[in-house]
């Protein structure tokens, strides 16, 4: 369902991407894990049309990004790292104007649109008020919301745990999966290993514009033998931990 | 889903998008739509002093048509280029609309749409009166009134699709790194040359339209806009001068074939066009430049907040495209307007007891002369004036950022005297605008005149009166820099601030007209504005010391 073959891109003389290839299948959810600056942003950006590739073809739902964008953009579900949205409005209303942009059928979308908040846990007596207003988490669940307002057969999350609380946190958690196990494919960009750990069927490790990794957790672990995720994402990374380990400066004496 | 009702959706959430709060105070809607409505009531305010003047010189339906379309192309074209060109060109909305099915033809057309929303608003608002003073005139006062509408918005139109058309054409060519920085100076220098044009062209299209006819019309060829005066002279039944009916035709014909242009070839790739400018991030500035900011720094601000307030503002306005255009527009329009004058008086120099510049009486037109006596001089003297109206409610417009979130920085921060910040900012600008306008305003008059003296008795009075009066209008109301999220038509609130400041402006002016002859006179008198600022400026450092005591961060 996605299928990135051989993706290039530089930004000036930066490559934030060498030929990457990865695919997810229906039912699949793949952990995409990298440092900062890896290529993750950049490669679900292409998977979404909002950023185009130097090189390669990434296809969506069987329908190719840059051929026929608008194919593909309907297939998708996603969840910006930004977590972008008009702020102005409130949740309603924004839910509304998502559903109207997809065609969708006014009633059933309210009611779409108010099942998913209410699985989320926004509480109800928010959802006439500005976004403005609303913290991170609250946020984040309408952000949420309105990439599975149209029903997508493959979901993008990039970061989607930002911001949530425990209970929202475990509740997303539990529709990802509830997702892949409806047949939809699941690329979860993360920093968070354990999460990757727990939800993700296979999991793709890029550094450097490459793929490093590319295996279930099971193949993976076999590969380094006694390592957990986050050391072999360690290794594979290249020295993260003697970065981690060098302590800021002391402050000057008085 | 078919383009049209996408369409629809996104120009409605636009539209409600500016008239709502982003921020979680209690900003309440008519706050947020006082903006536009005081954009309105100014622009209809501008249309009355156009109506008055059209009554009063009892021209055939045709010439004041002409005359309208030319004043509202040159308002629309200004409000484009200073306000509205963002909504095509730097959208903030990339994260929740690139991704979602919407063809780049569906929100090009949305997008043009929204901005021509409020250049129909604009339009209407400025043109109302003046049509009701030459409908009196026709008739049939509502065939003609329906069809002067027409005309403007037609007029309008014309305006906004060139201008759109080109700017498009700059996205799709421009190497999306330097697009910002290119569109920045492009829209400079346009605005300075449709300034000048407009200016240069004024005394022969007023003569034109007095005597409009085979020979009086001739200029107006040069007007696009106007070439739709000939629809409304149609409905009142005017017989059609010579072209006239060839200059409608024109006029249609230009507005098909930019409107066609820009949806055939720009439409179906604006949308990759313009993400690929919001992905990309040129380098920033050239590092001789930044040295001249640091050490110029170092002397202006000495002190450690003040030093930080000048370094935030250099960098802020060498990064943000959308400031640049507004605050260079402060410098573009007095220098269009005083290259202008220069131009059309041939260096007339009203400080010289001769009265016109040596070499130059006898080439010197009968119309040069005759508008050298006149709007020549009234430009001259207007022009660093200007710069110092717009310069005075220049504090407002740094106000508002899209960055504005970040403020919570100087709501955090220890800061003792924020005073000294403001003062660094305000040096900032000083130099980088303010100071800038008046050295570039003094290499033109230089040139023009070769006399230093006359120059600096041009420039010095209203050097003086920026300073004194930059502190005394933020006395009133004061928003710090980079605090407050953007809003729609501010630059009509700036404009009204500005009519509130030609009072005592005007009493400067008048007299540093009546003392030209004697120039060290002005040259004192801009000099003692100066020594008064100095305590204006102390009472608004009082002031400012800890504004962010008591203020609300309001994201």
């Amino acid at each position: 369902m996605i299928e990135a073959v051989d993706l290039v891109k530089s930004y000036g003389n930066v490559h934030a991407l060498r030929g990457v290839s990865f695919h997810v299948r229906p039912g699949e959810i793949i952990g995409y894990l990298g440092p900062n600056g890896a290529g993750k942003s950049t490669t679900v950006k292409i998977l979404t049309g909002l950023v185009r590739a130097d090189a390669g073809r990434a296809r969506i739902g069987g329908f190719d990004v840059v051929q026929q964008p608008l194919e593909a953009k309907r297939c998708v579900g996603f969840v910006p790292e930004t977590g972008a949205l008009y702020e102005a409005l409130t949740p309603l209303e924004y839910l509304r104007f998502v559903s109207d942009l997809y065609g969708l059928e006014r009633r059933a979308a309210a009611a779409r649109a108010a099942e998913i908040l209410a699985f989320l846990e926004l509480d109800p007596a928010a959802w006439q008020l500005r976004m403005a207003g609303f913290s991170k988490g609250m946020k984040q669940r309408v952000v949420i919301a309105a990439a599975l307002l149209h029903r997508p057969q493959i979901l993008l999350f990039d970061e989607p745990l930002n911001g949530l609380d425990v209970g929202a946190t475990i509740k997303v958690k539990a529709l990802i999966a509830q997702e892949a196990a409806a047949g939809h494919a699941v690329l979860y960009c993360s920093h968070l290993l354990d999460v990757v750990e727990r939800i993700c069927t296979r999991i793709v490790i890029l550094a450097r514009g490459q793929v490093q990794v590319d295996g279930s957790l099971a193949d993976i672990q076999r590969q380094y033998p006694g390592r957990t995720l986050e050391a072999i994402f360690q290794d594979v990374t290249g020295g993260a931990a003697e970065r981690a380990a060098a302590p800021l400066s002391e402050p000057e004496p008085a | 889903m078919t383009t049209a009702p996408q369409v629809w959706v996104l120009l409605r959430n636009a539209l409600r998008l500016d008239f709502r709060p982003r921020s979680a105070s209690r900003e309440g809607r008519w706050n947020r739509s006082a903006p536009l409505a005081v954009s309105l009531g100014l622009y209809v305010f501008i249309g009355a002093f156009v109506g008055s003047n059209l009554q009063r010189a009892h021209l055939g339906v045709e010439p004041a048509a002409a005359l309208l379309y030319t004043v509202c192309g040159m308002f629309v074209l200004v409000n484009l280029l200073v306000e509205f060109s963002e909504i095509l060109l730097a959208p903030s909305d990339g994260d929740i609309l690139y991704w979602r099915p919407i063809a780049s033809r569906t929100l090009y057309i949305a997008r043009c749409l929204h901005v021509f929303v409020y250049v129909g608003i604009l339009a209407s608002c400025t043109a109302v009166l003046p049509i009701l003073a030459i409908c009196r005139q026709t008739p049939d006062p509502v065939r003609s009134g329906v069809a002067l509408f027409a005309g403007a918005w037609l007029a309008s139109l014309l305006v906004t699709a060139a201008v759109l058309a080109v700017q498009g054409v700059l996205l799709r060519r421009l190497p999306a790194e330097k697009f910002q920085d290119v569109l920045a100076v492009a829209q400079f220098v346009f605005l300075m040359a449709a300034i000048l044009t407009y200016q240069l062209l004024s005394p022969a299209l007023l003569r034109g339209a007095a005597e409009w006819g085979p020979n009086g019309s001739r200029w107006w060829w040069w007007v696009p806009v106007a070439w739709f005066a000939r629809l409304p002279a149609w409905v009142a039944g005017d017989a059609p001068g010579p072209y006239g009916v060839a200059r409608l035709w024109a006029g249609v014909g230009t507005l098909a074939v930019v409107g066609g242009y820009a949806l055939r070839r720009l439409a179906p790739t604006y949308a990759n066009d313009i993400q690929r400018t919001q992905v990309a991030a040129g380098p920033v500035g050239g590092r001789g430049l930044a040295r001249l900011d640091r050490w110029l720094g170092a002397r202006l601000a000495p002190w450690p907040h003040c030093r930080s307030g000048f370094e935030f503002f250099v960098a802020f306005l060498r990064g943000d495209r959308r400031l640049r255009v507004q605050l260079w527009t402060l410098a573009a329009m007095p220098l269009g307007l005083l290259l202008a004058a220069l131009v059309g008086t041939h260096g007339h120099d009203p400080y010289a007891t001769t009265g016109v510049a040596a070499g130059a009486g006898d080439a010197m037109s009968a119309a040069a002369g005759e508008w050298a006596s006149e709007n020549g001089v009234q430009s001259l003297f207007t022009a660093p004036y200007l710069l110092a109206i717009l310069a005075i409610g220049a504090a407002r417009t740094l106000a508002r950022t899209p960055d504005w979130r970040a403020a919570w920085v100087f709501h955090v921060a220890p800061l003792q005297r924020y005073d000294e910040v403001f003062a660094g900012v305000a040096f900032g600008l000083a130099y980088q605008i303010v100071f800038a306008g008046f050295v570039a305003q003094a290499i033109a008059l230089g040139v023009a005149w070769r006399d230093p003296l006359h120059v600096a008795a041009h420039l010095v009075p209203s050097f003086g009166a920026t300073l004194l009066l930059f502190p005394l209008v933020n006395l009133f109301r004061f928003d710090p820099p980079f605090t407050l999220e953007p809003q729609r038509q501010m630059r009509g609130v700036e404009m009204a601030i500005a009519c509130v400041t030609m009072l005592p402006i005007g009493i400067i002016g008048f007299g540093h007209y009546a003392l030209r002859l004697r120039p060290w006179m002005p040259i004192l008198g801009g000099a003692a504005l100066g020594v008064l600022a100095l305590v204006a400026w102390w009472i608004l450092a009082r002031r400012l010391r800890n504004v962010f005591r008591d203020r609300v961060f309001a994201a």
